[in-house]
């Protein structure tokens, strides 16, 4: 899941960043409006955490923007303005969710993963996949019935993959929808990764779950 | 002292009507009275004329003088009730003759002449009020010839007559009278009565919308055109009020929302670092970063509360000036001490124009905040490795303070809007998280201390602000102070 913050104020955008990383989301951030609407029309960002109040292009006009170039990014609107006018205008010009200053971090992450799921037509926590739990709001796996530790870029990977179950999910998609702009851009990155997922879901005995489609991607199911 | 409009209205204009109704009720009563008297004397004087025409002298037959009528035709000298009176003196004294309704009364001998009868009131013999005329005359001869005159041939006749019908007649005329009158004013009073409360309801109707004022809606207007056009300029005169409250209602109101949004933005980056901090064990360092995060966040809440601060009390009046001589280049450079580390730090270059000591009398306090808010701008809006200038002009009538730093992206017809509260440099953004106060705050200022604040800017090049102050009371240059 790739995530794009737009927040001129530098301590809350580094904070609102770090924590989002840190619950395993792919996070690319900007203080300026204008960056940040480059950034938004030419990048694949599942949501956009969007503040109102920016230097040289506000929020809405951003907001405006997206939608007329038929962007389906999700915008969680960010605003120091609880004022109802401000809210109706934000959300009739296509905000999917709206916060105001201060809010608490928990509520934030909540409303992020809510729209993730919206992103992938996913009103259920719960992905299952064979004998594979994905709970998407606890960032829980299970493999029959037995907890699974990931790390957040592992469980990052496995959620996308898990969002579409059954669907081919090519490298460039994950790498768009996993890693950020800080990323380390290794080609093999990916099938790096997928090899630490495959240890840690497909112990001796169990089937494989993540297959491969050599030159293609990898879809996730249960075979068998 | 009555304090109804209506009360004083309705006694105004009923009293009025009153006291001309009554006049002229009294002067009508006045008129008809005097000419029922008149008419009541005249025919009196007639029957006096007419009495006296038939005393005629018989010496010749030598009877003397007689009244010679025929007494059916005079029944009111025959009754007693209702009765008429006569009677004829010689002018010895002596009485000739009676009414037989006198009996052996007598009446008041008055005497005019035939064309003037001399008229009295008089009580009658049978104790009515009654009224008498009396004509002193010379009988004719039974011959017919006029005897020339002699006043002792003259005789004197009065007659009374009582003056009750007279009086029957102006009672009744009263009784109408009175009964117009009242009639008249509960009239009137009930017509002025209906004419002042439906004057009064505008009014009424006025005091009623007001009530219903309330302070979070103050967009209703009065001034309509249905209103009394002597309300309208008291309507008027409320609109002007209600659009001057609801001006300064709104700025409140958005001045309020700019203060939340001013604070809300930092608070929300303190919680945020706070709980995403917290929410794992973590190395030293990503602590300290994070604190010191923290700690500029609440340095920059606390000079936005002062500013509040101060700007509340500057604008509520509760401030007091202590004006004492002070050296204003020292002062720059002391308020510019907090900032000198982040400006190396940012490489900017600080170009200082300060000729000579310069002296002036102003408050040191608030001079202070004026410099430390216009530091804090240049350095916060100047780019790295730019330029500020701070400097001193000495040379003229006042003394004048310049703090200016590169890289301005304000144009020039923008420049005189950052004096307002919380103005933004361009629709999206605040210009400043602090600024957006100090302008206002310093302009305050530096008009409390009497002087000047000018603005200047151009995109891309500099953007200046002058403090022009008076230089104030200066005792006489002592060497101490200067060395």
């Amino acid at each position: 899941m790739r995530i794009l913050i737009v927040e001129d104020y530098a301590p809350l955008r580094r904070s609102t960043a770090l924590g989002l990383r840190e619950a395993g989301y792919a996070v690319d951030e900007t203080g300026d409006g204008e960056e940040g609407c480059w950034y938004a029309t030419s990048n694949p960002y599942d949501v956009i955490v969007l503040d109102l109040m920016l230097p040289k292009l506000d929020g809405l006009s951003i907001l405006k923007k997206l939608r007329a170039g038929g962007s389906s990014a999700h915008v969680l609107v960010l605003t120091a303005r609880d004022a109802l006018e401000d809210r109706v205008q934000g959300l009739n010009l296509g905000a999917d969710d709206y916060l105001v200053k201060p809010f608490a971090f928990d509520e934030l992450l909540a409303r992020v993963r809510a729209l993730t799921r919206r992103a992938y037509q996913n009103k259920n926590p719960l992905i299952t996949v064979g004998d594979l739990e994905v709970n998407t709001a606890a960032k829980e796996v299970k493999r029959g019935g037995v907890r699974i530790d990931l790390t957040a870029r592992e469980y990052a990977l496995l959620e996308f993959l898990a969002a579409r179950a059954g669907q081919l999910v090519t490298r460039a998609d994950l790498w768009e929808h996993c890693y950020d702009f800080q990323a380390e851009a290794q080609s093999n990155v990916i099938d790096v990764y997928i090899g630490y997922l495959r240890r840690k879901l497909e112990k001796p005995g169990q089937s494989k779950l993540i297959q491969t489609r050599r030159g293609q991607g990898y879809v996730l199911e249960a075979v068998g | 002292m009555i304090r109804s409009l209506r009360a004083r209205l309705l006694l105004g204009t009923v009293g009025a009507t009153l006291v001309f109704l009554l006049a002229v009720g009294l002067a009508l009563y006045g008129l008809v009275s005097s000419s029922l008297h008149n008419e009541f004397d005249a025919r009196l004087g007639s029957k006096a004329r007419v009495l006296s025409i038939m005393v005629v002298d018989m010496a010749v037959e030598g009877e003397g003088y007689k009244l010679v009528y025929e007494r059916s035709h005079f029944p009111e000298y025959e009754r007693q009730q209702d009765a008429e009176y006569f009677q004829l003196w010689r002018s010895t004294g002596q009485v000739l003759t009676r009414a037989p309704s006198l009996g052996r009364a007598d009446l008041q001998r008055i005497a005019g002449v035939v064309d003037a009868p001399a008229f009295r009131d008089v009580t009658l013999p049978d104790g009515r009020p009654g009224r008498a005329a009396g004509i002193g005359f010379i009988p004719r001869r039974e011959d017919g010839e006029k005897i020339g005159a002699d006043p002792r041939k003259e005789m004197v006749l009065v007659v009374a007559q009582a003056i009750e019908p007279v009086e029957a007649r102006l009672n009744r005329f009263r009784w109408l009278l009175g009964g117009v009158f009242t009639a008249a004013m509960l009239a009137v009073a009930a017509a002025l009565f209906g004419v002042v409360t439906s004057l009064l309801r505008p009014l009424e109707h006025l005091a009623n919308r007001i009530a219903r004022l309330d302070a979070d809606d103050l967009s209703a207007r009065f001034a309509a055109a249905y209103l009394p056009s002597e309300l309208r300029p008291v309507a008027r005169r409320i609109d002007d009020l209600l659009r001057r409250l609801e001006a300064t209602f709104a700025r409140e109101k958005a001045f309020t929302a700019d203060v939340a949004h001013e604070l809300r933005t930092p608070l929300s980056g303190l919680r945020t670092t706070l709980e995403v901090m917290l929410s794992k064990p973590r190395e030293p360092a990503q602590y300290r970063e994070a604190l010191d995060d923290c700690l500029a966040i609440a340095n920059r809440l606390q000079s936005l509360v002062d500013n509040l601060l101060s700007l509340a009390q500057l604008e509520g009046g509760r401030v007091e000036l202590t004006k004492e001589p002070l050296q204003l280049d020292y002062l720059l450079r002391e308020a510019w001490k907090p900032f000198a580390d982040i400006a190396a730090k940012r490489q900017v270059e600080v170009v200082w124009t300060l000729p000579v000591p310069v002296f002036v009398e102003s408050d040191p306090v608030k001079l202070r905040i004026v410099f430390s808010n216009l530091f804090d701008n240049a350095v916060s809006y100047v780019p790295d490795r730019g330029t500020v200038m701070i400097g001193i002009d000495g040379s003229g009538a006042e003394c004048s303070v310049g703090v200016a730093n590169t890289g301005s992206t304000l144009a020039g017809d923008q420049v005189a809007q950052v004096f307002d509260r919380f103005w933004r440099g361009d629709r999206s953004r605040a210009i400043g998280l602090h600024c957006g106060l100090g302008l206002s705050l310093c302009q305050r200022i530096v008009n409390l201390l009497g002087g000047a604040i000018v603005a200047t800017s151009s995109v891309g090049g500099t953007f200046a602000v002058t403090v022009t102050l008076p230089r104030g009371v200066l005792p006489e240059p002592d060497e101490n102070l200067t060395s």
